[in-house]
């Protein structure tokens, strides 16, 4: 019988880099990651010593090009473990893979970033625009409820803001080694 | 005389290049990888991310094209340069001829002290 672990834990978008030196700790204490469901990770004991490397990658695919998005890392020895949302977890064995890291320039990995910061721009845009139809109703006619929705709406659109502007100095710092 | 259209995917970073020179010929994911090691030496060693991420770009910018290989695994998609790919591939060439050309010179009198 598999020993297995579930471990939820809360990432942000920003926090990609965190979230592999994370999951690389767990892999050195013998638990690999099986699987990601929503904010709950899924981790198999395993006796295997080889160094194990997570890398996140973040890319929206169409069902007809994920076949080919997940041969192409595992010809290049890194295996497919899950994916939340547009996020997909990569296991490679250090013995296997030929470089530590699944993109080789810098350019491309800004790419990556790019992508990020699209999808968190179009979020924003989607939110301010679906508040603007509650959140400046008169104060008389609110409930407690409605307040505290509203608050937490706020909360909301400022982590997406806090995102925008983090996944935005990723891709400045990495625009600075080039 | 080539457009401004062209020009303006110039100039290309190192992995793409090397990836529309694989592209001459059919070639599928693995196969580019495996390419553009040998062709630069092992000094280039393209990562799937970097890799995927370009031939998604180029194929949205149509400078290459997925192809039909007969009896080619389904998950392996094949590529080529499109004319505009090829026009692309030669208009880098020529520019960086003319950049080693032009530093030819002093970069040999460098050397010679």
């Amino acid at each position: 019988m598999e020993e297995t672990k579930k471990v939820t834990k809360v990432f942000f978008a920003w926090q990609d880099e965190k979230e592999e030196n994370w999951l690389n700790d767990m892999a050195s204490k013998g638990w690999m990651l099986k699987g990601v469901n929503k904010l709950t990770y899924t981790f198999i004991k395993s006796d295997i010593h080889d160094p194990i490397i997570y890398k996140l990658d973040y890319r929206s695919t169409r069902n007809d090009d994920f076949e080919e998005y997940k041969g192409i890392f595992e010809d290049a020895g890194w295996e497919h473990v899950g994916m939340f949302g547009d996020w997909h977890y990569f296991k490679g064995k250090s013995s296997c893979v030929g470089q530590e890291d699944i993109y080789s320039d810098s350019s491309s990995k800004i790419e990556k970033y790019k992508n990020l910061l699209y999808r968190l721009i179009i979020g924003l845009i989607c939110m301010v625009i679906i508040s603007l139809s509650f959140m400046f109703k008169s104060i008389e006619s609110l409930s407690f409820l409605f307040i505290l929705f509203r608050i937490i709406y706020l909360v909301f659109i400022g982590l997406i803001c806090y995102s925008i502007y983090k996944t935005y100095g990723k891709i400045q710092s990495l625009n600075k080694s080039l | 005389m080539f457009t401004k259209k062209e020009k303006d995917y110039l100039p290309l970073t190192e992995s793409t290049f090397y990836i529309i020179l694989s592209l001459v010929e059919p070639m599928h994911g693995y196969g580019i990888m495996q390419n553009v090691e040998e062709m630069s030496n092992g000094t280039v060693k393209l990562g799937p991310g970097t890799l995927y991420g370009a031939l998604n770009k180029l194929e949205k910018e149509k400078l290459i094209i997925k192809v039909h290989i007969e009896q080619a695994e389904e998950r392996r998609k094949y590529y080529e340069l499109t004319d505009l790919g090829r026009n692309v591939l030669k208009l880098e060439f020529e520019r960086l001829s003319r950049l080693v050309n032009a530093s030819r010179g002093t970069i040999e009198k460098l050397e010679g002290r």
